[in-house]
């Protein structure tokens, strides 16, 4: 589970490349959130948009990392496909969230 | 009809694998929402066989999945312990932020029909899934404060 980190004026973006956040990939993607976002301050917002299969496990990760951010900072989610967005849904954990339909994109700076 | 037969060491890499071979193989051939919910009743299933029937461990599964009348259906076979009753109790409120109990409930939401049984020191699962108008309203996850 790789993750892409781009810092923009208004949020830092860190956007998942896998298809899969399931069972199999919590740990390191766990393992990698918390390395991308260290630093943040303000807004943190996850880009799903590569994942088209969510367990309760993936989900359980997504619920989780919010305790491993900086203090101060929030994280909200962007980009769900169908299947992911189901989940949430299912779940009501589209409660809980700020859920963007697409990432809100800002001028990017060097990060 | 017979879509899917799976047998493996369950860990969630070959539960993963499995799933992969399932989503690419016969379940191709169904609407996709029919498909992404036996693929995720079926996760959540295999996932907890490999977590709490051989606690983290390895042993042998076998997953099947076969169309009855329209309906797909599943069964899931391990050597483990006794896994959670998925049935009852696992109800909780989304605003306390819960990281885990997620899986039983959406065994339960995604499935009209859930047995489970313990058979010549097997433990055998048997689902139906839920048809579609039944499946996304989530009520059985909450809490209700009246």
């Amino acid at each position: 589970m790789e993750l892409s980190i781009i810092q923009t004026t208004q949020a830092r973006v860190v956007a998942t490349t896998a298809a899969r956040l399931d069972a199999a990939g919590v740990l390191a993607f766990k393992d990698r959130f918390r390395a991308a976002v260290a630093d943040a301050e303000g807004r943190v917002i996850l880009d799903l948009g590569s994942v088209n299969f969510l367990d309760s496990s993936g989900l359980g990760a997504i619920v989780a990392v919010r305790r491993l951010l900086p203090e101060g900072v929030v994280l909200e989610l962007a980009a769900l496909t169908p299947p992911v967005e189901r989940v949430f849904r299912l779940t009501r954990m589209d409660s809980v969230f700020t859920i963007h339909p697409v990432v809100p994109i800002g001028p990017a700076t060097a990060h | 009809m017979l879509l899917a037969h799976e047998k493996f060491l369950a860990d969630p890499l070959a539960v993963r694998a499995a799933l992969v071979r399932i989503e690419g193989g016969p379940l191709a051939v169904l609407a996709p929402a029919q498909r992404e919910t036996a693929l995720l009743v079926m996760a959540e299933v295999l996932n907890n066989v490999a977590e709490h029937a051989y606690g983290g461990g390895h042993g042998p599964v076998s997953a099947s999945l076969w169309l009855c009348h329209g309906q797909l259906c599943g069964r899931v076979l391990d050597k483990g312990v006794v896994p959670p009753v998925f049935t009852r109790g696992n109800r909780y409120d989304p605003a306390t932020l819960p990281e885990g109990g997620f899986g039983l409930g959406l065994i339960r939401v995604l499935t009209e029909r859930l047995v489970q049984r313990r058979r010549l020191g097997c433990n055998v699962l048997d689902f139906r899934l839920a048809g579609h108008n039944a499946q996304d309203t989530g009520d059985s996850f909450l809490i209700r404060h009246n």
